[in-house]
């Protein structure tokens, strides 16, 4: 402020130092009375001045009034039919005009340029999401007939007679029932056996019987070798009339050696039956006789096997039902992020909305740059004015174009 | 493998108490048993308690013994079996064709 001061009264330091300068050189007391009383009027001059302009309140405030005070000014409710210009701001503000009109533009140009990177990006992301979760509910739809053809499979009725594969379940019974088939057979097989070992026993006590019956022939041979001794001693006996009886009696002899040789034959072949018997029984004892320990450890295996495959299912089931209903959350949480991706739609106005207002800053930099340029104040005003009139319509329309503030869904309007 | 035999005094019930191991050398003696009973006997009990093991060649005997007494008609009891043996009489479907303890 006292530069301004001394620039505008430059000539009242300039007398005053005139006038001390005479003095030094012709030190007489008129001429010091006449200089003294020339710088008080140069003095004086300017501080009434000052005096005067501090009682109208013109100057003596801090800072200079801006251009946007008297935009300020201009949009406070006034009847617009007489305009009154506003003093005319101190010359300095002018200069600042150019910067600010300058810096307004570059804000402007940024905030611009942010706002059309942010719009792009969204777009990209946005479309990338949407791809990536419908891929993704296709994949759960897909996942779903898997399953659902799964449990098809495992709770097969077993009366299908269309179903050309085989449950794990009626594999299992199939077993089950034909190893009790061979159970049963191998039982049967046994009884059999000893029925037929029984059927031995009597064949050999009927060899029994039939060798009793040798050893009767036996005797009757051996008694009747003795008879045939006895005849032929008797024949001796009787001389010439016993020798017709002595053949006789010679001849029985033969006979009964045959007999004897005959029933020895007969005894060796029904030993050998009775030791070939024997051999048979033996075998039939070994056909008889199964350890049945064996096929009990498989039945209890294949039936341990089945109460196995019976929890298994269960839990198979149980998991295919809980995989359902994980899918079908799934699904329903995949729908709920497509739905949420809506908000592109809305970002993208909000961000669209924001072109008007960087406009206004635009204008506003063209203004300032005019006014500078043309020192003339008319395209602020005109400005401030538009912008009066612009606020005034917002205020009876809602001012945001979309009224969305959270992403609930049902709140949603698609544009 | 030794075989008891004790009837009673009617005569009508018959009681094998087999111990030791039920198999095919016992078939002789099994036979004897019921060939030799009275007549009159009616019904048949099997006493395996003291029987450690049994093949299918006891089972075969006891099918025939049923045979023997009747088939259908037939009265048998086996009784006090050990798990062993009554897992095997199991395996063989014996508790439709006997009455087992």
């Amino acid at each position: 402020m006292l530069l301004a001061f001394l620039q505008a009264y430059w000539w009242a330091p300039v007398v005053s130092l005139g006038a001390l300068l005479v003095q030094c050189t012709q030190p007489r007391p008129e001429v010091a009375l006449m200089l003294l009383v020339l710088t008080a009027l140069a003095w004086g001059i300017p501080l009434a001045c000052l005096w005067g302009q501090t009682r109208t309140g013109l100057i003596g405030c801090d800072d200079p009034p801006g251009p946007f005070d008297t935009l300020a000014l201009a949009n406070t409710p006034e009847p617009p039919a007489t305009p009154e210009l506003p003093p005319a701001p101190a010359p300095d503000v002018w200069e600042c005009l150019p910067a600010i009109r300058s810096t307004v533009e570059e804000e402007v140009e940024h905030i611009a340029e942010a706002v059309t990177q942010t719009q792009g990006i969204l777009r990209d992301a946005v479309a990338g999401l949407h791809q990536s979760f419908h891929g993704l509910y296709n994949q759960t739809q897909a996942q779903h007939q898997l399953v659902v053809s799964l449990m098809g499979d495992m709770t097969e009725q077993t009366d299908t007679t269309q179903s050309s594969h085989l449950t794990m379940q009626q594999f299992t019974e199939a077993t089950s029932s034909l190893l009790q088939y061979f159970i049963d057979l191998v039982v049967n097989i046994s009884k059999q056996s000893v029925e037929t070992a029984y059927k031995i026993d009597d064949m050999v006590r009927q060899m029994d019987g039939i060798f009793a019956l040798l050893a009767n022939i036996k005797t009757i041979t051996d008694d009747t070798h003795m008879l045939a001794l006895n005849a032929a001693v008797e024949a001796a006996r009787a001389g010439e009339a016993g020798r017709g009886f002595a053949v006789v009696a010679a001849e029985v002899r033969r006979l009964s050696q045959h007999s004897r040789q005959f029933s020895e034959r007969l005894r060796t072949q029904i030993e050998e039956l009775k030791t070939t018997i024997a051999a048979v029984r033996k075998v039939v004892g070994g056909v008889a006789s199964t350890d049945l320990n064996v096929s009990l450890d498989a039945k209890g295996r294949v039936d341990a096997m089945m109460v196995d495959i019976k929890k298994v299912d269960a839990r198979i089931a149980q998991s295919l039902q809980e995989i359902s209903t994980v899918m079908h959350q799934m699904h329903t949480d995949v729908g709920v992020a497509v739905r949420a991706l809506q908000f592109e739609d809305i970002i993208s106005q909000l961000l669209h909305y924001t072109e008007k207002p960087l406009g206004t800053l635009r204008c506003l930099g063209t203004a300032l740059g005019e006014a500078a340029e043309t020192n003339d104040r008319t395209p602020l005003l005109t400005l401030g004015t538009t912008a009066a009139h612009r606020r005034e319509e917002g205020q009876t329309e809602a001012h945001k174009p979309v009224a969305q503030t959270s992403m609930h869904a049902g709140d949603v309007e698609l544009f | 493998m030794v075989l008891v035999t004790r009837t009673s005094s009617d005569g009508k019930v018959v009681t094998i108490d087999i111990s030791g191991r039920f198999d095919f050398s016992m078939h002789q003696e099994f036979r004897g048993v019921y060939e030799q009973a009275p007549g009159s006997a009616t019904q048949y009990i099997i006493n395996l308690r003291q029987t450690e093991y049994m093949d299918s060649s006891a089972l075969g005997m006891l099918l025939l013994l049923r045979e023997h007494a009747g088939g259908d008609r037939a009265h048998i009891k086996i009784m006090h079996c050990q798990h062993e043996v009554k897992k095997i009489l199991t395996i063989a479907n014996f508790q439709h064709l006997f009455c087992l303890d």
